[in-house]
């Protein structure tokens, strides 16, 4: 009764959650894909991403992405808004979300149960999400349906329904989305905890999905406020990958796109985080099997320089089975189930943290200090070439890896254009990863991992449960 | 924050699907495929990424895909091994003997494999399951020999040391009790527990607290020895190699020595008579997780295409009566989907989903009555042109990459199924009408006989009156 989420027409699903299933982590931004002309491949220097990219704009301050691509005869189709929860005040949290929601709920031309039907009918998968910087729209559809997905998500950017009783019933079900991604799941309270804890000024220190008190509340004036505001061509930006003649598709765009108008967008000026001076403490307290904390620190912004050498210095200490935490906690002191470091950059700032999940009846103090301990040798002996150039493949690889398909190309031109300011981040990425030394990962982990910088998030079982050590 | 959480198995559509013929083929500017490889097609479909089969004769059976669009290659070896393999009081068998393989080799320990896997920016992947366990490793292609060398290593010549058994065994024990903090986890136990009982399928793949506590280092030597066997396995290669590299792997994958398969089978799941309900009260749940299931159908059915098709307008997607219902029409909640999952022996017919602790049993109470009605009277005509777009549709992603595309002939090849399953899915999707398919859903599916596991807080104990439930307390 497992589900896996990769398309298998073949049969079965024959892999399952395996015992060392990964503990949640923030949902990372997609990474970078990068498939195309690879040129000059020698160990990892001197690798060469590209993808052939058009790239133009519409009078009306649209811009659009395009890569033909006729592997197979479909087309992934992305649509991406320059906002999310960054955009909302206290009271209104989650609202981008809503939003997101309501996009679903009818337009002028396709209203009603339309897209839902319409996509359904003609064999589109799409579906959408919404992070705290700008929220996405997609759509994978047979390559003859392509006017079709145009038609529909110009009059969803142009002319959205937000009827009153629809939100009704979709805040209903947003409640149980909020539900289960945080009240009934104790990591997800965890993650909401850290970035409430972390940050204290800026729109990072609420949850995307917002806080039920304020879902309970939306009303569609409100929303629409949002919609008319931020869901506008000069405001989104349209990434096609797939099975098309690029001449072809430029006029249909021209067709489809050039009537919306352009509309000026309000002057937003997004409060800066101060950095922190002092450690901040959370416990959280639940009925759950086990201890596990996160010890995190505000870190710089995505495409910041420091940001390649944390992103490496995360990579060292977490990330698999030849990571330092994990011999240290799973494998050589068997205290830990699991371990993991992240560097999760946005467009204000971002969240650089380690975590640990300790085994049950495992009191996490000792560990801890551990991580302490596995900071400060970081900040304080250079990393060693082979633990470096390893940190430098693995993020390579990950980066050739999410350029495999069509949607993971869209994805990876659609976050760095939207994210960067240019698509073409994406390959100079792959250099500035190569260019990172171990005395970069010292300085930046001085500059960003003190005492004082820390934040302290811990989830304890509300009761000691007997130590279930074998 | 996607819209929806769709973990669906589920392929894809067009209504004329455009040929990719003569346009520039994925396999990297080399129109010609290599000697030996061809490239199936029928007529109605596009063109598979040529690939090649080589038996060893040691009985590996070997499929190469080459794709030369990225600097990279990966290694699959799918073992005919898993629940079904072992005996009920050493549940876990197969996943430790599975998760010992990276553990250490007579000339590599633990940290060293882990290591060098992480050199190369990847690690092994092993997933022991119901009937087959896979292990994949990837890398670019500058490391394919040190791939291959640490690859063959760890499937050819496992320690099996007493402090790794014992490391791994507490690892997995601490896994097994954590799994009730994830209330959507738990409920799929406890459904596979209800609906299969003793059958091997009612155990989760990691094993059992008793049965990890009971085995032994022999235990695990001798599982090895006697399922982890070349002619007990199908490997996948693909990627970026060349006619030396293939020479190389099939040196190093011939000194694996093969011995006779024991053939296993076990007592079929028991029958389900009528609607069984069983509720689980926790204490603190803020949400309450809904699982219905009945035994389905084995995967070489002839039935798998249509109830694929039938479930696509049942619960298969957004435009699905399920999630119109459940979800849109009456707010309930944020996933409902429904689904078979075909095995080698038969597998099961879920539907999951979630809701508030106060509408626990107006969610399934409006569940049923749309399967029920779904069952009785079929999906229209309309709904049949949809379901049949779906899947035709969004079919080329299945084989978008060579990836993907040796993972469905490891499968395919495990269920003795031809490969022209994937050239003819599209033409053979295409015959299906209306009454096939409502015709297969009347013949698996018993819209009154399914078992229902609702785990929630004790607030739901009364709205169940009428499902004379079972009822389970968890203790704190």
């Amino acid at each position: 009764m497992k589900r896996i989420s990769t398309l298998l027409v073949a049969g079965a699903c024959i892999f399952t959650s395996s015992a060392h299933a990964v503990d949640p982590t923030p949902i990372q931004p997609a990474k970078p894909e990068v498939i195309g002309a690879i040129k000059g491949w020698t160990g990892n220097e001197g690798l060469k991403l590209s993808l052939p990219v058009t790239k133009f704009q519409l009078k009306n301050g649209l811009t659009v992405l395009l890569v033909e691509d006729h592997s197979v005869p479909m087309v992934s189709y992305h649509t991406w808004y320059r906002v999310g929860s960054r955009d909302e005040t206290p009271g209104v949290t989650g609202a981008a979300h809503m939003l997101e929601h309501m996009m679903f709920k009818g337009a002028k031309k396709y209203d009603g149960k339309a897209f839902d039907r319409i996509f359904h009918e003609n064999g589109i998968s799409n579906n959408a999400f919404t992070t705290n910087d700008y929220t996405g729209f997609y759509q994978n559809l047979p390559s003859d349906k392509l006017e079709l997905v145009m038609d529909m998500e110009v009059d969803r950017m142009s002319a959205l329904a937000l009827k009153p009783e629809d939100l009704k019933s979709e805040k209903q079900v947003v409640m149980e989305e909020r539900r289960w991604r945080v009240d009934n799941n104790p990591m997800g309270v965890v993650r909401e905890t850290m970035m409430g804890t972390v940050f204290k000024t800026n729109a990072y220190h609420w949850p995307v999905i917002g806080y039920m008190k304020d879902i309970e509340k939306y009303d569609s004036e409100k929303l629409r406020f949002f919609y008319n505001t931020y869901y506008v061509p000069n405001n989104a930006i349209l990434v096609l990958v797939g099975d098309f003649d690029t001449p072809k598709v430029k006029s249909l765009i021209e067709k489809y796109y050039g009537a919306l108008e352009y509309r000026p967008l309000p002057r937003r000026e997004y409060p800066k985080e101060r950095p922190q001076t002092v450690q901040q403490n959370a416990v959280v307290r639940k009925d759950v099997q086990n201890s596990s904390f996160i010890v995190a620190f505000q870190s710089p912004a995505q495409g910041e320089p420091d940001m390649y050498a944390l992103d490496l210095a995360a990579n060292i200490l977490g990330n698999g089975t030849s990571s330092r935490l994990y011999k240290r906690l799973v494998y050589q002191k068997q205290v830990a189930t699991s371990t993991y470091a992240f560097n999760y950059a946005m467009k204000e700032a971002g969240v650089y943290a380690t975590g640990v999940m300790m085994k049950p009846g495992v009191d996490y103090k000792e560990s801890l200090d551990i991580i302490y301990n596995e900071l400060w040798k970081i900040r304080n002996t250079k990393v060693s070439d082979v633990e470096l150039q390893k940190a430098k493949t693995q993020v390579i690889k990950e980066l050739v890896d999410s350029l495999k398909t069509m949607d993971g190309k869209a994805r990876a031109l659609a976050v760095n254009e939207i994210v960067t300011g240019s698509y073409d981040n994406l390959f100079k990425d792959m250099e500035k990863y190569q260019a990172v030394t171990a005395d970069d990962i010292k300085r930046v982990s001085e500059k960003y991992t003190n005492q004082t910088q820390r934040s302290i998030i811990v989830l304890e079982p509300k009761q000691k449960k007997g130590a279930a050590n074998e | 924050m996607n819209k929806l959480a769709q973990t669906l198995t589920l392929p894809i559509v067009c209504v004329a699907l455009a040929s990719c013929a003569g346009k520039k083929s994925k396999t990297g500017g080399s129109e010609q495929p290599a000697a030996g490889y061809s490239a199936p097609r029928s007529a109605g479909s596009f063109k598979l990424m040529p690939f090649k089969e080589v038996v060893l004769e040691n009985g590996l059976k070997i499929i190469y895909v080459r794709d030369n669009s990225l600097p990279r290659l990966s290694l699959t070896v799918l073992f005919k091994t898993g629940n079904m393999q072992e005996p009920k009081d050493l549940a876990g068998l197969n996943a430790m003997t599975a998760y010992l393989l990276e553990q250490g080799t007579q000339t590599r320990d633990a940290m060293k494999i882990a290591d060098e896997f992480g050199q190369m920016g990847t690690s092994l992947d092993v997933s022991p399951g119901y009937d087959v366990t896979t292990v994949y490793a990837d890398a670019l292609t500058s490391n394919s020999t040190q791939l291959l060398q640490l690859f063959s290593d760890v499937l050819m010549n496992p320690a099996f040391k007493d402090i790794e058994i014992n490391r791994l065994r507490s690892q997995i024990l601490a896994s097994l009790q954590k799994k009730v903090d994830n209330p959507s986890a738990f409920a799929d136990e406890q459904m596979d527990k209800f609906l299969y009982g003793d059958h091997p399928y009612g155990r989760d793949t990691s094993g059992t607290p008793e049965g990890l506590r009971a085995l032994r280092k022999q235990d695990i030597i001798k599982h090895y020895l006697t399922f982890y066997r070349p002619n007990n396995a199908t490997m996948a290669v693909v990627g970026q190699f060349d006619d030396e590299f293939e020479k190389q792997l099939q040196e190093a994958m011939g000194k694996w020595t093969k011995r006779t398969i024991p053939a296993l089978t076990a007592a079929p799941a028991p029958a389900i008579d009528d609607l069984k309900v069983k509720l689980i009260v926790k204490k603190g749940l803020q949400q309450t997780q809904i699982r219905i299931s009945q035994v389905g159908i084995e995967r070489k059915d002839n039935d798998f295409i249509p109830l694929r098709m039938a479930n696509e307008s049942l619960g298969g997607s957004f435009g699905s009566r399920l999630n119109q219902k459940v979800r849109d029409d009456l707010g309930l909640t944020y996933s409902i989907y429904s689904g078979f999952d075909a095995r080698k022996d038969r597998g099961s017919f879920d539907i999951s989903t979630f809701t508030k602790n106060e509408t626990a049993a107006k969610a399934l109470d409006e569940t049923l009555k749309v399967v029920k009605d779904y069952v009785e009277s079929g999906a229209t005509e309309q709904e049949t042109v949809a379901a049949r777009n779906q899947l035709v549709g969004q079919f080329p992603r299945a084989i978008e990459t060579s990836d993907r595309l040796a993972y469905n002939l490891l499968v395919l090849d495990y269920y003795n199924i031809s490969y022209d399953y994937l050239t003819d899915y599209i033409s053979n999707v295409n015959k299906l009408k209306q009454k096939d398919t409502n015709a297969a859903m009347k013949r698996h599916v018993d819209p009154t006989k399914f078992k229902v596991i609702v785990y929630g807080n004790d607030s739901i104990i009364p709205q169940f009156k009428d499902y004379k439930p079972e009822i389970v307390r968890m203790a704190k």
